[in-house]
């Protein structure tokens, strides 16, 4: 009797799986398809994205380049796709510098302010940073964000401030941008 | 004022058939047209136990470049602050909580590049020490992510100056190994309710007394003295030893009548992220209270 219903709680789980594959189902949103005594739960994913680095341009020896985190054309894009309406943590680790990628000694300072951060929940698939509609932040402290109610979108926005010297050494300077992202409820 | 509790305990289910397929499902309806670069992480919860010392993640590379994934173990737990603000603080090294897990669950592959497309099962063993306790022990699974070909920009000049910043994403996952009988039990300390401008502001202590992370919702319905509702919240809880956790309720609708009354239910029911033979029930929270 056992293996019997085991068998046809297989049988209604394939058949639910089938049922959802000819469905297409294409939302990250975590469901609950039940039928009968078999239930499906389809967990939700987390995805995060650099859609774009801050871009400081061209820069000149002893001229600092600021940009905004408002910038379609410069600002640092990260995206966080995951399951609508929940807490997620964020927390980033920035450079206080960036080294000469020819393996030189010379490095540049990069520095961000308490408003270098902004994240906008209202933001789809192509997030645009001058859209007006984001809230900015501390990018040193570590955020509790909500992730939009319908498509789990949540995007950040990043600006900075590169001080070359005087007397910097010409050429490319690379550092790291890292962002954290957990679920806070699991 | 009501309060009401009931736990039952459970012993771990071992996987099965159905955790392959629920993987191979996890592929499928993943929402894999809307992501234009990035690492996919599935599921957003890894249980291990006594009993299936094994398990899995899958990561999937949907954009159109090669990345370069890492995975580490690390350890986090949501904690608040006085304030109720909840957040997870991801530590890599010096961890002293008995109930971690991080330094005896080891993940393969740790490297690898994913070309586009492609996907990569990650999986955990765990090697407990001998003679662990009863319960739950923790850790999170770090995926770090970039671009495997990174395009060094250059000045237009040969005397000029570029940037490169390289924009490097992480998640961290959630992990769990069980072991031996468990249980789920949560127990509400205290609860406040306080007005200011036209929100209500809530903050509810909580302790687990189980032998597991209690993994529940919190809802909170804001009423007024007609009982009709003006506003609720639905949180997603997580409590691994203690918790201050807070709501904001908004007064909404025409002329509400006070005083107020905000109505507290906790529960295991309602967590659809989590596969129904993972998930440990424990006690139900009911607890109402008046807005100062």
């Amino acid at each position: 009797m056992f293996k019997l219903k085991t068998k046809l709680t297989s049988g209604l789980f394939m058949l639910l799986t089938v049922a959802l594959l000819i469905g297409g189902a294409s939302t990250t949103e975590a469901q609950d398809v039940a039928n009968g005594s078999a239930t499906a739960t389809i967990l939700t994913a987390l995805t995060v994205t650099a859609d774009s680095a801050i871009r400081f341009g061209d820069v000149l020896q002893g001229v600092p380049v600021h940009v905004s985190n408002a910038s379609n054309d410069s600002s640092g894009v990260f995206r966080i796709i995951g399951a609508p309406g929940r807490e997620v943590s964020i927390y980033m680790a920035l450079p206080e510098y960036l080294a000469h990628t020819t393996g030189g000694q010379d490095r540049m300072v990069i520095a961000f302010s308490e408003t270098d951060g902004a994240w906008d929940d209202a933001q789809g698939p192509l997030p645009q940073p001058e859209s007006g509609t984001s809230t900015n932040f501390n990018p040193y402290q570590s955020q509790t964000l909500t992730l939009d109610a319908v498509g789990g979108n949540m995007a950040i926005f990043m600006g900075g401030t590169v001080r070359p010297s005087p007397d910097q050494t010409a050429g490319t300077y690379s550092g790291d941008i890292i962002m954290t992202v957990a679920y806070n409820g699991n | 004022m009501k309060k009401s509790s009931a736990d039952s305990p459970r012993k771990p289910v071992r996987a099965g058939k159905r955790g392959l397929i629920f993987v191979l499902l996890l592929l499928v309806v993943l929402p894999i047209g809307e992501i234009l670069a990035g690492v996919l992480v599935a599921p957003t919860v890894v249980f291990l136990s006594d009993k299936n010392r094994t398990g899995r993640l899958i990561i999937r590379n949907p954009g159109s470049d090669p990345k370069e994934v890492e995975i580490r173990m690390g350890f986090g737990l949501p904690e608040s602050d006085s304030l109720g603000n909840v957040r997870v603080s991801l530590l890599d090294s010096a961890v002293t909580d008995p109930h971690s897990a991080m330094d005896w669950i080891k993940p393969f592959p740790r490297k690898l590049v994913l070309p586009p497309g492609g996907n990569q099962t990650v999986r955990f063993v765990a090697t407990p020490p001998r003679d662990l306790p009863d319960g739950e022990y923790w850790a999170r699974v770090v995926v770090k992510s970039q671009e495997s070909q990174v395009v060094m920009p250059s000045a237009t000049n040969e005397e000029g100056i570029s940037t490169n910043l390289n924009m490097i994403m992480q998640t961290a996952i959630s992990l769990k190994y069980r072991k031996g009988n468990l249980y789920s039990k949560l127990e509400l300390t205290d609860a406040r309710a306080t007005l200011k401008d036209s929100r209500v502001n809530v903050l509810v202590d909580l302790i687990n007394r189980g032998n597991v992370s209690y993994i529940g919702v919190l809802n909170c319905r804001l009423t007024d003295a007609d009982n009709n509702e003006l506003s609720n919240q639905r949180i997603d809880l997580a409590v691994y030893y203690d918790l201050k956790r807070n709501v904001v309720l908004p007064i909404s609708g025409l002329r509400p009548k006070p005083p107020y009354n905000v109505e507290i239910f906790i529960t295991n029911d309602g967590r659809t992220d989590i596969e129904p033979k993972d998930r440990i029930r424990g006690n139900e929270i009911k607890y109402s209270l008046t807005v100062e």
